[in-house]
């Protein structure tokens, strides 16, 4: 079963983010759906003004709650959930965000080559997501909401790209109103998004290793989440074989950026890795 | 090349693993290991139905549902 899963992986990204965004209706009305089912989230980043979605997006609805002046603890609960059961794996398989950057990649161009000294200034440049995380997503909220009464989403407002392709946009192209109160923000946040699309071209998944706060949220549990890939040491010969070929330069099996992808169950001669 | 930045993450992983237990029987150290992964992930999730339920009594849910029925203006860039 965890074979198969890891082997549609694509297909699995796909329907999931069909699921996350099934009010198709909405699309074409310039109006975001309204379905019961918004109270609670998805576990990926898909934000809750896309004209489909379904559900809420966790990092928005994190920052929200932060902004009303009260503890997350929902939000905080199921992102632990997740997190356990998960990890980083739902990068890989059930974030569309993800999935869009891995289609911009298979655009065949030349790729930024995987070196000592541009390994060592991402695996530096990663870290950038944690302070993203503190400062964007809580701090930053907090500070705004002691000063006015009422906090602001800042991730959402200055970079989510998720907001501003899918939600924005869309919203945008649709709805005359809208359309009249664009202004710097919203210019802002689409240069923000067409680097991040650019970037997607030559760069794995540049938003997940550098920007992306719930990543940096779900990579916490990445060693103790429950399914996960697992390495059977009396087979490893630390040929490192499988570090070498992860797109997401990954320094181990299952460290801070192991989205636990499968992609380097092929490369391992040994079969060391397990599902 | 291939083999300089192979001999690079070696050395990396190396200097990141911790070598306060190599005197350990390496067995002991992987049921140890287990034995608290175990524990820990019994203990979050325990946390986690904690935190969700009390999400729920306080009302986040309701307050999500709110926010997420109306264009955030925040997020799409224009408020």
């Amino acid at each position: 079963m965890a074979e198969k899963i890891y082997k549609h992986r694509h297909a699995v990204q796909i329907i999931s983010m069909l699921v996350y965004n099934a009010d198709v209706r909405n699309w074409f009305k310039g109006t975001i759906s309204r379905a019961p089912t918004k109270n609670v989230c998805v576990p990926g980043l898909n934000c809750y003004s896309c004209p489909g979605a379904i559900a809420s997006c966790p990092l928005g609805s994190l920052q929200s709650t932060i902004s009303n002046g009260k503890f997350p603890f929902f939000i905080t609960g199921f992102l632990l959930l997740i997190g356990t059961f998960l990890g980083r794996a739902v990068c890989a398989f059930l974030c569309p965000v993800g999935f869009v950057q891995e289609l911009l990649y298979k655009i065949p161009t030349k790729k930024v080559p995987k070196t000592k000294t541009l390994l060592n200034i991402s695996r530096g440049a990663s870290l950038a997501k944690y302070v993203i995380l503190v400062l964007m997503c809580v701090v930053a909220p907090l500070i705004i909401y002691f000063r006015d009464g009422i906090g602001s989403p800042v991730f959402c407002s200055w970079i989510c790209p998720a907001g501003t392709v899918s939600a924005g946009w869309f919203l945008t192209l649709t709805n005359e109103y809208l359309r009249n109160a664009i202004g710097f923000l919203f210019n802002w946040k689409s240069v923000v998004a067409i680097v991040l699309i650019i970037c997607s071209i030559f760069i794995f998944r540049p938003f997940c290793k550098y920007i992306c706060p719930l990543g940096a949220i779900y990579s916490l549990f990445n060693k103790v989440a429950i399914f996960g890939i697992k390495v059977d040491e009396t087979k490893c010969c630390h040929c490192n074989a499988c570090t070498f070929s992860c797109k997401m330069n990954a320094l181990k099996i299952n460290d801070r950026e192991c989205i636990r992808c499968g992609e380097c169950f092929d490369k391992c001669l040994f079969h060391a890795i397990t599902r | 090349m291939k083999s300089n930045l192979i001999s690079y993450i070696k050395n990396k992983i190396l200097k990141n693993n911790n070598s306060k237990f190599e005197f350990i029987n390496k067995k002991s150290i992987i049921s140890i290991k287990e034995f608290s992964l175990s524990n820990l992930q019994m203990i979050l999730l325990s946390v986690s139905i904690i935190l969700i339920v009390l999400g729920i009594i306080f009302g986040d849910c309701v307050a999500i549902f709110r926010k997420a029925v109306f264009i955030c203006m925040e997020c799409i860039g224009i408020g």
